[in-house]
Formats: C-alpha cells, sequence, structure tokens
C-alpha cells in the first residue's frame, strides 16, 4: 500500500468537490435542514413529550452522519464510474484498495466536519451533547466503523453488479437503519424479525441516541458491544470488496465498467 | 527483454444467453523500440487482450508479462496507456488532472514536466477549462498529455486517432513516430485506420474471432496475401510486340503494365525498357495497401 497513491486520489476528490459549484451546499444542505425540523420539532413537542422530540432530533444526528460517512465514499466512486475516469485511475498504478481507503478518507473527512456542525446545531435546540462528548465521540466513531464497512460493501456490490446497481449507493444503508430500529424499541418488531437487530451495525448506536434523550445511561458493556458488531462488518466487508474486485476482472465487468 | 510477452492466452466470456470466446490461444511479443500493430475488424479480441495487459481482465489461461513482470500496479506505474475517447472527471481541469497523474507517477518537478507537455501538445489554452468543455482532439491532447508524463517505456493506444480530424490525427502520428524514433518508446497500437497502421507500424498481428491470423512486418504479410504488385509505365511510344512479350506485358496504346513478384523484376523492366531505348514520361505502382490486405483477409476467413 502507498501512502502517495491514498494522498493523490484524496486530494483530487478535494479538487473535485473546490470545481463543482455549490458542491458544498449540496453535501452540507440535507444534513443541516434535517436537523433543523427535527430540532424546531424538538422544541414544538416539549409541550407535549419532551423525551420524543429529543429521540427523534438524536436519532437524526447519527443517521445523518452514518448517510454522509457511507454516501460520501460510494458517490465518489458512483461520479469514477459514470465519467468514465476510474480507468485512468485503475490502470496507472492505483491498486482498487488505495484507491477505496482515498474514498473513505474523504467520506470521513466529510461526515465528521458536516456532523460536528449537526452536534452543534442538535445542541442549540436541547439535545443534551456537549456535557456527554466522550460517550458521542464513542458512538460517533462506531457509527462510522458501520457506515465505512457498508461503503465498502456497496462499493464492490456495484463493481460486481455493474453501473445500473449505482441506487445502492443511496439505499440500501435505509435497509439496516430500519432493521436498526432507530426511533424505536427493537421489542417493537415481531419476534420473528427481532433477532435481526442483534446483527445490524446501527442498533446499539441509536439505542444509545434514545438513552440521551432519556437520560438512560450508557454502559461500556453496550458500546463494546456495539463495537464489536461493526468491527464484524468491517472485517468482513474487505474480503468482500477483494472478491468483488477479482470476479470483475474476471468476468469483464471491470473491464466494462470502466468504458 | 521484450516489453510485451502473451503467452497462450485464452479467454471465454460466459453469458446465459452462450459462451463468447473472445480470445484462443494468443501468442506474440513485442520487441523493444518497434511500433507493433494490433488489427482486426470490431469484436475481434483487440481491446480484450489490451484489457489483459491492463489488468483490468483476468485471463482464463496463459500470461501475460510487461516489461518482464505480471501486470501489477507497480509495473502498470511505469507503462502508459492513451485511448480514443479517453474520459477524466468532467468537472476537472488539464491543470487539476495533470497535477493528480503527476503525483501518483511520482514525477520529480511535476510542474516543468506538466509545462513541457503543455508546449509539446499546444494546450496552454486549455489548462484551466473544465474537461467537460473539450472536443474529442482537445480531449485526446489532455489524455496523450496523461500518458507522457511518466515518459513510459511502453505505450498502448488503443485507437488513438478515433473521431479526430484528419490534421490533428496527422500531428499525433507525428509525435507517436517522435517517441518512438528519439525517445525509444516502445508503442502497442490498435486502429481501424489502416494507412495509419501502415505509416507508424514496423509489425502487426492480425487477429480475428480471437486468433491471430497473421503476424509479421507489413511489407511481408502484405506480399504473403498478394504476392506481386502492379507497375503501369507510360512511355514516349507503342513498345514492339517482342518487347511486350519478352516482359510479359499488357499494353494499351503507349501505355504498359508489368505485375511484378519482386523489387528486382522491376529493376529487370526498368533496364529492359531503358536498352531497348524508351523513354518513360510516367510511371505508376499498384501495390497493396494494408486495407487491401484488411479486406482480403476477412474475406478469406
Amino acid at each position: 500500500m502507498k501512502l502517495s497513491n491514498i494522498l493523490a486520489v484524496f486530494r483530487n476528490d478535494a479538487r473535485v468537490i473546490r470545481r463543482v459549484k455549490w458542491r458544498l451546499l449540496e453535501i452540507t444542505f440535507f444534513p443541516v435542514t434535517t436537523i433543523l425540523i427535527w430540532g424546531m420539532f424538538a422544541l414544538h413537542s416539549r409541550q407535549y413529550a419532551v423525551e420524543a422530540g429529543l429521540i427523534v432530533l438524536i436519532v437524526h444526528l447519527f443517521w445523518s452522519f452514518c448517510q454522509l460517512a457511507q454516501q460520501q465514499a460510494n458517490i465518489l466512486i458512483m461520479e469514477d464510474l459514470w465519467s468514465l475516469s476510474i480507468k485512468h485511475v485503475l490502470i496507472s498504478g492505483v491498486s482498487e484498495f488505495e484507491y477505496m481507503i482515498a474514498k473513505l478518507c474523504m467520506s470521513t473527512t466529510t461526515a465528521v466536519c458536516i456532523g460536528t456542525i449537526l452536534m452543534l446545531i442538535a445542541s442549540a435546540f436541547g439535545a443534551p451533547l456537549l456535557a456527554n462528548i466522550s460517550v458521542i465521540v464513542a458512538m460517533a466513531g462506531i457509527a462510522l466503523l458501520g457506515s465505512i464497512a457498508l461503503a465498502v460493501i456497496i462499493a464492490g456490490s456495484v463493481m460486481v453488479m455493474g453501473r445500473e446497481y449505482g441506487f445502492l449507493s443511496w439505499s440500501l444503508l435505509q435497509v439496516f437503519i430500519f432493521f436498526s430500529a432507530p426511533f424505536f424499541s427493537p421489542q417493537i418488531f415481531p419476534p420473528y424479525i427481532r433477532w435481526i437487530t442483534e446483527f445490524m451495525p446501527f442498533t446499539y448506536v441509536f439505542q444509545g441516541a434514545r438513552a440521551f434523550a432519556t437520560g438512560a445511561p450508557i454502559t461500556g458493556s453496550m458500546l463494546i458491544h456495539a463495537l464489536l458488531i461493526t468491527a464484524i462488518y468491517f472485517v468482513l466487508a474487505w474480503p468482500y470488496f477483494f472478491w468483488a474486485f477479482r470476479r470483475t476482472r474476471k468476468t469483464g465487468m471491470l473491464a466494462r465498467i470502466a468504458h | 527483454m521484450n516489453p510485451i510477452v502473451v503467452s497462450n492466452i485464452s479467454k471465454t466470456f460466459k453469458s446465459k444467453k452462450g459462451d463468447i470466446e473472445a480470445l484462443r490461444n494468443i501468442n506474440l511479443e513485442v520487441k523493444p523500440g518497434e511500433i507493433f500493430g494490433l488489427l482486426g475488424p470490431n469484436g475481434a479480441g483487440k481491446t480484450t487482450l489490451i484489457n489483459i495487459m491492463l489488468n483490468l481482465l483476468l485471463p482464463d489461461e496463459g500470461s501475460v508479462s510487461i516489461l518482464g513482470e505480471k501486470p501489477s500496479p507497480e509495473i502498470l506505474n511505469k507503462i502508459n496507456v492513451v485511448a480514443g475517447g479517453s474520459e477524466f472527471h468532467w468537472a476537472l481541469t488539464p491543470n487539476d488532472i495533470l497535477a493528480f497523474y503527476s503525483e501518483v507517477y511520482n514525477i520529480p518537478n511535476p510542474k516543468e514536466r506538466i509545462q513541457e507537455l503543455v508546449q509539446l501538445l499546444k494546450i496552454e489554452h486549455l489548462m484551466d477549462r473544465k474537461f467537460s468543455w473539450f472536443s474529442t482532439g482537445e480531449r485526446l491532447r489532455v489524455a496523450f498529455a496523461k500518458a507522457l508524463l511518466n515518459k513510459p517505456k511502453l505505450l498502448l493506444m488503443d485507437e488513438p486517432t478515433l473521431g479526430l480530424d484528419p490534421d490533428v490525427a496527422r500531428q499525433m502520428r507525428k509525435e507517436i513516430q517522435r517517441l518512438n524514433k528519439e525517445e525509444g518508446m516502445t508503442i502497442l497500437l490498435t486502429s481501424h485506420y489502416m494507412h495509419e497502421v501502415e505509416q507508424l507500424c514496423n509489425r502487426i498481428a492480425f487477429i480475428y474471432k480471437g486468433q491471430i491470423v497473421d503476424i509479421g512486418d507489413v511489407k511481408s504479410v502484405k506480399l504473403k496475401h498478394f504476392g506481386s504488385y502492379d507497375v503501369i509505365l507510360h512511355l514516349d511510344k507503342k513498345p514492339s510486340a517482342s518487347f511486350v512479350k519478352q516482359h510479359n506485358l499488357s499494353v494499351k496504346e503507349n501505355k504498359i503494365r508489368a505485375t511484378l513478384s519482386s523489387e528486382d523484376a522491376l529493376s529487370d523492366l526498368l533496364a529492359g525498357i531503358h536498352d531497348a531505348g524508351y523513354k518513360i514520361k510516367d510511371i505508376a505502382m499498384k501495390k497493396p495497401t494494408l486495407e487491401d490486405y484488411f479486406i482480403k483477409v476477412l474475406g478469406e476467413q
């Protein structure tokens, strides 16, 4: 692995963001407006159910953070596929691993920067985040690991199946969010689905988010459990990614996708 | 060490609608400093072979060696590629594109190198414009600049002049010849323009339905299929019957047509005309072109 290649691809993506007018606005617009809307809802719901408003706000904060971390990486890859520029990158000596790591670095940077802004906005609406910053950072780290793992899995899947499956970049996370029981307890699910939530990367992150709103404790064992599950996703994502690239080289999809 | 060695490469694309055999037992070697042409109709397997060399595709059987090694990111970093219809990110300028690839190719003094190429390819006026605004010719110039950044020992060119107007295509051909002669660059070229291949290539391989049907230098592969060429001479007067018979000519007024199978035969004919006291007013040679060869081989296949 060459660090210089990762830095080169990272800097190139930064150039793309700089060159595309409104790109930064596009990245920040939806998460910021989402938090503003749910922040207003949290204020409004104070007169009915303080905790419900805060649950929605804090869960949305983590949801947006996960979305940024996963989607930014996959969207940058999709742009390279749409513009056909991925071919030049992959035949210039940048390995698929270096390429993916660079995309993940860019999405992590974006998610951390915008996530910080979102956290400050949510705090302004009364979310008790700054007082528990160390736990928030730990939970954000776990959410980031899970999102990155999904980005790697989605990148591999789009490579194997073709450009037309790029919609996974926008949609697959939603399935994982749903089964991670974002605004509600996993107990709401029917028993035959409930077990799935145990294996979702964000179940414990959202559980922690709800705990913030209700003042319930967030235990160390819960964080460790959450970390273990996302770490499993992360560890399994890479062999899948390498298998996917090898398969695309075998089937001819990589050559086709790059032309 | 030959820059490209292809040994027993076979590749079949599996499909529910039936397998497609793209390459069958391909063997070829490209020697250092030569311009080697890969010819063949659409779908013959030329691009498939190049994709295997670029590690974008794995063969089912056989192996490829590039600069003595298996294709890998390290090896790909030492060679370069120009393809017709090259694409870069639409929002980036040539400045951005060349800066990025300078980093990837680890170019010492990248600003100087970029400046050299900008002057060579006359793209100064394009440097701050976004790639999406460029014409086909401008895109190719940028792709060419990127391809020369790392001064590659081996350059793969897949239909490099596709869609270019004749003037730009001619400039590109001149540049390819210069790189080959002055910098000793080995070049593998695929093209549908036969005159281009004829003008540039030392040797060619003709691929048809995934197999090499001919390989060798341009002259010998043409000779193999045609064996002879015609010379038409316009003399100052009608030649005598005995002269015509002696040299096995066909005559129409003062014009004679001879079918020759070697360059010695041409010398003999010219000497005979001189000895017989005729004067040559005009001469035309009708040698088979690579295009004639292409059509003939396709017909034979």
